[in-house]
């Protein structure tokens, strides 16, 4: 199996996104180019997750686990649908569906992403490593993610206190950011407790994705700090964001191949 | 070759060699009470039935059935 190919492909659209980006930014282009580029990211995350889901039967454990994932994409992609600014114009409560539709898309993630983490065990792998050197990782991974998306979690605090149900929505948000990215080390410790074997692909593209997502919330959490102008910050962010997106799209394609080549007889 | 290392050598495709070893080792003792070294061809069948749990897991139950009938006809041919 070309492990290329999967990698590839991510890092050729983010590559193709940043030049874009640079060639069209100040154009009346720009905008247009980055709505249809995320657009089309998350929908390509949804189909490829969708297509893991589609290789396994009902009843089978990782088939809920996709499923949910996917529909973390396909409530954002909901969500985009009512930015259209035809929607202003109707009588719809549109913040509140907004809100709800992602704190909807953030259960499925972090649903999906505990199923997807605990796989292992459910299994009943042996991971690599010792005990200790395990809740290490799992405790830097906490820390990190901490870092990265607690501030956001007191801010959008703030705002809630201030009377403002947007922060309801942000504060859900960054919850679930946080504990999905969490689980970022059980799905590192899965793939390298399957290393050398097919089936530890998937694995290691759902971690390229969760790292992704990561650097998407620690770009748009300190960059800003680090006094970068306010394009850097959105370009940064973007290029992670179709990380997070195109690798979950590979997962998903090569938890579908894996899956269908392990069915076949071999010889 | 013994028994052990051909359904070892048939995980390993999938599961990796960590992995591999360590299933046929903790599902022989566990299933036939047996050292790996010790396992026989009457073995086998309890052994694949053992490893039919993970699989399902990892890679669904139709696919895990057939790779679980591809080891029992190597490793019983």
């Amino acid at each position: 199996m070309r492990i290329g190919l999967w990698v590839g492909v991510p890092l050729l659209w983010a590559a193709l996104l940043v030049l874009g980006d640079l060639w069209l930014f100040g154009t009346p282009a720009h905008p247009v180019f980055l709505r249809i580029e995320i657009e089309l990211a998350k929908t390509l995350s949804a189909a490829g997750m969708f297509a893991a889901a589609l290789s396994f039967r009902r009843g089978d454990y990782l088939r809920r686990a996709w499923i949910l994932s996917a529909m973390c994409m396909v409530f954002l992609l909901l969500r985009d649908v009512f930015l259209i600014p035809w929607f202003e114009k109707l009588a719809l409560p549109i913040d509140t569906i907004r809100g709800m539709l992602v704190v909807l898309a953030n259960a499925s993630l972090v649903w999906g992403t505990f199923l997807l983490a605990r796989a292992w065990k459910v299994a009943g792998l042996e991971l690599p490593g010792t005990r200790a050197s395990r809740h290490l990782v799992f405790a830097a991974a906490v820390v990190w993610t901490l870092l990265i998306a607690g501030p956001a979690i007191v801010s959008n605090f703030q705002t809630l206190l201030r009377g403002d149900p947007e922060g309801l929505v942000g504060m859900a948000s960054s919850i679930g950011d946080v504990a999905a990215l969490i689980l970022i080390a059980p799905l590192l410790f899965t793939a390298l407790a399957l290393r050398g074997g097919s089936l530890s692909l998937p694995w290691w593209l759902l971690t390229a994705s969760m790292v992704g997502w990561l650097f998407y919330d620690a770009t748009l959490e300190m960059l800003p700090y680090l006094g970068a102008s306010p394009h850097a910050v959105r370009l940064t962010s973007e290029f992670f964001r179709a990380l997070g997106c195109l690798f979950g799209m590979s997962a998903g394609l090569a938890q579908t191949r894996v899956v269908r080549a392990a069915g076949r007889p071999s010889g | 070759m013994p028994i052990h290392e051909d359904m070892q050598k048939a995980l390993e495709s999938y599961l990796g060699h960590h992995n591999a070893i360590n299933a046929i080792k903790t599902f022989s003792q566990r299933t036939v009470g047996k050292a790996p070294e010790a396992l026989t061809r009457e073995d086998v069948p309890h052994l694949l039935d053992a490893l039919r749990p993970m699989l399902n897991t990892l890679v669904g139950q139709d696919t895990a059935r057939r790779i679980l009938d591809d080891i029992r006809r190597k490793v019983l041919a």
